[in-house]
């Protein structure tokens, strides 16, 4: 695996060469297109000596003998032809061999017949008449073609110098680059470095560290600032759920002492048919607690994991509550609670049964033991705009405001004790929440009147064929026949 | 000896104390913080047995008012909390055991009678005094080398005895620690029971070891009367 600092100083590197053969090969180019053009004008200037020394006569275009004595370097090669194609002269160097004549005034390079590379041109111009036939002033009005060619050895030395000059600058440059950037990089990495080491170091036993970065660069600062967010849920997270396990553990450990202990005290020494039977009854409550208490911890998982299949029907919503409120209603009546009871007949939910049920059963249980004795309970449906909500209350709270936010949590009690009379774990609540959005409604709390503790389920009318106006009809239908039970 | 159990959970706290019953122990049990304090404050327990989590006042709090209030009865602490944290900070508060539900009744025995043993300043479980030797995990007496048979209450009393031999126990000390709050017993069981406890182990030939204090109690011991 690569390091972050081999592929930036890799990445930079590669920019940095890639812009210096760039930057190499235009400057190459700018630099021979000059030298070029600097060998064409000397191409030129010998061109003008030639133009110079012919001249025309009577007897035809001749050059002047001073010429091949003087004036032709040994580059250079020449050939002239008449505006016919006529040779006129040529260089002797060039023996039988000839020049190419080629278009005017368009420099090229070709191979002389000795194979040096050169710089060619051909010129057409007048030559200027004989001296003793005109002024030197006037010329002929016959064209001659001049194709000029200089050894280009010296060009192509020259600008194979600049080549190797300019890449051997940028190749010293990219290495001292390397050298320079390694330790640059290095530096400027320090602080993701630290941060590596920081989260590194982290453990999930003490989560609430928190990663402090001194002089953090500003990309890193919201990295930090991310992560410390990230560790802080993860330490509330592993809280909730160590707490959780550790409740669920103590809320087991509990009823499984008490049968344990219960079963050994009993087996120490013969007892008599009755106090085996004594010990067997107290044993199967026992059971049964905990029985419903693993219930409903699976339950809330799988609510909270939302792996509950649910299978939606329509329910009334008065014989589910009758029947859920026969399972309370002897204890309701030994605590002489009063039932204050205001169910429409005909209202009916889009919902599972079975899931319901575990939330009924458990609000309504939860007001019969919670209510002052001889106090009341009051269930209510209410028709609403979206379906509509079911209330449950009971008189004797003594819950301020900050306490019912916690009913909902898990394992919470008013009281400290966990194991109490093994009745209530603290998790009824906590399951209707959890149920409620599964049905497309939610569970409220709340207090009112100062010692009235009130759930509110809000119920919302999620049958796929039941259109807005068909909803609101059947709750003004159902609201229209209130059921007077019991 | 005499143990008060708080625990809230019914089925636990009536085995428990059943279960000390049946061991020798007067057992005072409580289902929750509030009256288990009232219990405790009286300072007439051997052993508390006290569940951490409790209704009302809870096992903690009850704990740290006993030690406020210089009341030194040794402390079991009972909880299903098991980590260290939680170890630490009820023996920080002053108990002097800790046992993690769920536990072998055996265990819980062993500790209160380790508790009581460190009470009285014994290390090994079998008492000596003279010749009269009592096992307290056989909960057994021998004198002279001889068994001595003696029901649950008699050895009690002679344990209680043994454990404060040479000093005087008055009558309401062995009541309280004998009978426990709910007992109907009569006031002058003491007397019965220590007449019956004289006859089983007093030999001839051998000295007597319970002596009676006029208007005081009784001592465990070699001594005149």
């Amino acid at each position: 695996m690569k390091s972050l600092r081999s592929r930036l100083i890799i990445r930079t590197l590669a920019a940095c060469i890639a812009c210096f053969v760039v930057a190499g090969i235009v400057l190459y180019l700018s630099q021979r297109a000059a030298l070029i053009k600097e060998f064409d004008r000397s191409l030129e200037a010998r061109a003008a000596v030639f133009m110079s020394v012919t001249e025309e006569s009577p007897q035809g275009v001749r050059i002047e003998e001073t010429l091949n004595e003087h004036a032709i370097d040994r580059k250079d090669f020449f050939q002239m032809w008449t505006a016919d194609g006529r040779p006129i002269a040529k260089s002797p160097a060039l023996g039988s061999a000839d020049l190419q004549r080629a278009e005017p005034n368009r420099a090229v390079f070709v191979h002389l017949p000795d194979g040096a590379r050169a710089r060619q041109r051909t010129f057409s111009f007048a030559p200027r008449l004989d001296e003793d036939a005109a002024p030197a002033s006037v010329s002929s009005s016959h064209k001659v073609s001049l194709t000029l060619a200089r050894d280009a050895g010296d060009l192509d030395r020259q600008l194979a110098r600049t080549a190797w000059t300019i890449a051997a600058v940028f190749g010293l440059t990219a290495l001292g680059a390397i050298a320079v950037m390694w330790p640059a990089v290095s530096a400027g990495l320090k602080p993701v470095g630290a941060l590596a080491q920081r989260i590194a170091a982290a453990r999930d036993r003490d989560l609430s560290d928190r990663i402090e970065l001194r002089n953090a660069p500003a990309e890193l600062v919201p990295v930090v600032s991310r992560l410390n967010e990230l560790l802080e849920a993860i330490e509330i997270s592993f809280q909730r759920e160590k707490a959780f396990t550790a409740d669920v553990a103590h809320e087991l450990r509990t009823p499984i002492g008490g049968l344990e202990t219960a079963l050994e005290v009993c087996a120490q020494q013969p007892r008599t048919q009755q106090e085996y039977r004594q010990v067997v009854g107290k044993c199967l409550v026992a059971a049964r607690q905990t029985h419903r208490l693993i219930e409903q911890l699976l339950l809330l998982a799988r609510a909270e994991g939302r792996q509950v299949r649910t299978a939606m029907q329509w329910e009334n919503v008065q014989e589910l509550l009758r029947e859920n409120w026969q399972a309370v209603e002897s204890r309701a009546n030994q605590r002489k609670l009063r039932l204050d009871w205001n169910v429409p007949g005909n209202a009916r939910l889009w919902t599972d049964r079975a899931l319901l049920d575990v939330v009924i059963r458990n609000i309504l249980d939860n007001a019969v033991s919670y209510a002052d004795e001889g106090g009341q309970v009051l269930v209510r449906w209410e028709p609403a705009d979206d379906a509509g909500r079911l209330i449950v209350a009971n008189s004797g709270c003594t819950l301020d405001a900050g306490e019912v936010a916690k009913v909902f949590e898990r394992f919470w009690r008013n009281d400290t004790a966990r194991s109490a009379t093994g009745r209530h774990a603290g998790l009824g609540l906590s399951l209707c929440e959890k149920i409620m959005p599964l049905l497309g409604g939610r569970a409220l709390a709340l207090v009112r009147d100062g010692n009235i503790f009130e759930i509110e389920l809000s119920f919302r009318m999620n049958h796929p064929k039941l259109t807005e106006k068909s909803a609101v009809a059947m709750v003004e239908l159902a609201s229209a026949a209130v059921w007077a039970w019991p | 000896m005499r143990v008060l159990v708080v625990e809230d959970y019914e089925l636990l706290r009536d085995s428990i104390s059943q279960g000390l019953r049946e061991a020798g122990y007067s057992v005072d049990a409580a289902g929750d913080g509030d009256q288990g304090w009232w219990h405790a404050q009286t300072g007439n327990f051997d052993v508390i047995v006290l569940d951490l989590m409790l209704p009302g006042m809870d096992g903690l709090t009850l704990l740290k008012k006993l030690r406020a209030k210089q009341i030194q009865t040794h402390v079991l602490l009972l909880t299903a909390k098991d980590t260290t944290e939680d170890r630490i900070k009820g023996l920080d508060l002053g108990a002097d055991d800790y046992l993690t539900k769920p536990f072998a009744f055996g265990e819980l025995l062993a500790r209160v009678r380790a508790l009581v043993r460190r009470k009285y300043g014994e290390k090994s479980p079998t008492i000596r005094i003279e010749d009269l030797e009592l096992n307290t995990l056989a909960r057994s007496a021998r004198r002279g080398g001889e068994q001595v048979e003696l029901s649950a209450k008699e050895y009690a009393l002679l344990e209680l005895l043994a454990n404060r031999a040479g000093q005087v126990v008055s009558r309401t000390e062995i009541w309280e620690h004998i009978y426990d709050s709910q007992s109907d017993a009569l006031s002058n069981v003491v007397d019965v029971f220590i007449g019956h406890l004289r006859k089983k182990i007093e030999r001839e030939g051998l000295p007597r070891l319970i002596h009676t204090r006029r208007g005081m109690g009784y001592v465990l011991g070699k001594g005149e009367e």
